[in-house]
């Protein structure tokens, strides 16, 4: 069967089915509607089941991973619907393993590592309070640091601080010159640990944890 | 409050393995939530369990407060999936493909005469999903007869079908479909 067919048979069975032609459109199927099942691609077939998952105008969805194996446009197109979904009043439930699509599509994220959840919450609650993290040529002592910043400052290693305190233009400035002071070069500067960092982290202890 | 979808203190266990370990979470109506974990933490079994597809070894699973399990019919209705291992007849039963199936073909062989020849009126109305690796290709192979085709190339017809008489009955129609039937080519590996 092909995309068509398919969603006009399985439109069948609702009352109410949205638009085959709308889904086509909607799924950027229109190219590859009269295309065989197995000489689509594996973006194309995604999308097609994505498009029969909304044929009954659901008021929830269950996508598990829904963007592997699509290419990036093939990815945006689902991204877009997804936020259409969301606008209108639906639940949305999404499974993946990549991070940045987790970033770009959810209010929360439920973390999950060995069937129970490490941790859930929003973006911003995940990816923690803003911090500056700056790595250093040099050692130089934090408490010298947090009374130039006001803030606190802890060292992550030996050449890497973190500082409490959202970057700003003032605050890298004052950073700047106090490394200039005492003859250290400033070798990065992140603005805060990103969810990436902030997720490597929790599952990494995770799983050190069952190691150890 | 009732949440569109809900998971409380719900866990699956495969033998030793807890797949999903008491977990809770919810999504509310107009909410997007992700469910972020590296392969093998229990997203996909929960999402099945979510769906009724797995029964819970303990806790709650809801679904418009509706028990995915109990309430199957109406919670597969209500509800979109997208799911890894689905494929285009999700969440369709024997009948219902063949019925659907039939209508391709100008003079279909009877539904339900194959669903008796092929010993499927006991899950006639099983979810796919839901169906045995043996019922899934009885159903296959009665597909494959419902246009009367004059030749039929079956591959492995009788992989993941039950040794009991099921699988006889697979072989004796295949090597014999009677008077009834003008098969007259079976290229087979049975």
């Amino acid at each position: 069967m092909s995309p068509i067919q398919v969603l006009r048979l399985t439109s069948s069975y609702y009352q109410a089915p949205r638009d085959v032609n709308e889904l086509l459109d909607l799924l950027d199927l229109r190219r590859c509607a009269k295309t065989p099942w197995r000489r689509l691609s594996g973006g194309e077939q995604q999308r097609t089941l994505l498009a029969l998952a909304l044929l009954g105008r659901p008021k929830a969805l269950l996508l598990d991973e829904p963007t592997t194996a699509v290419d990036p446009e093939g990815r945006q197109v689902i991204r877009d619907l997804i936020k259409n979904e969301r606008d209108r009043g639906c639940a949305l439930l999404i499974t993946t393993h990549e991070l940045s699509e987790a970033e770009r599509v959810a209010d929360r994220v439920v973390v999950m590592n060995r069937g129970h959840i490490v941790v859930q919450g929003t973006l911003d609650e995940l990816s923690g309070s803003p911090e500056m993290i700056v790595e250093v040529s040099s050692p130089v002592d934090p408490a010298a640091l947090s009374a130039v910043l006001s803030c606190t400052v802890t060292l992550d290693g030996p050449l890497q601080l973190r500082c409490d305190t959202a970057s700003s233009p003032q605050m890298i400035s004052l950073v700047t010159s106090y490394l200039n002071g005492v003859n250290v070069s400033m070798t990065s500067l992140r603005t805060r640990a990103s969810l990436e960092e902030r997720y490597l982290e929790l599952i990494g202890n995770e799983n050190s944890e069952v190691r150890s | 409050m009732s949440y569109a979808i809900e998971a409380q203190n719900l866990a699956v266990a495969f033998a030793d393995l807890r797949a999903v370990d008491n977990v809770d979470f919810h999504v509310a109506y107009g909410e997007v939530v992700s469910l972020l974990g590296p392969n093998g933490a229990g997203k996909t079994t929960a999402v099945e369990t979510l769906l009724g597809f797995r029964s819970p070894s303990s806790g709650n699973a809801r679904i418009h407060g509706l028990d995915p399990v109990r309430d199957h019919q109406e919670v597969v209705l209500r509800t979109g999936a997208l799911l890894q291992r689905g494929g285009v007849w999700f969440p369709m039963s024997p009948v219902q493909v063949l019925r659907l199936t039939s209508s391709y073909y100008q003079a279909p062989r009877d539904v339900n005469e194959l669903l008796d020849l092929l010993d499927l009126r006991r899950c006639a109305k099983t979810s796919w999903r839901r169906l045995s690796g043996g019922e899934q290709q009885r159903t296959l192979l009665a597909l494959a007869l419902l246009g009367r085709p004059k030749a039929l190339l079956l591959d492995e017809p009788t992989t993941a079908v039950d040794p009991e008489g099921r699988r006889r009955r697979v072989v004796s129609y295949v090597t014999d479909p009677g008077p009834s039937t003008d098969l007259e080519l079976l290229p087979s590996s049975a």
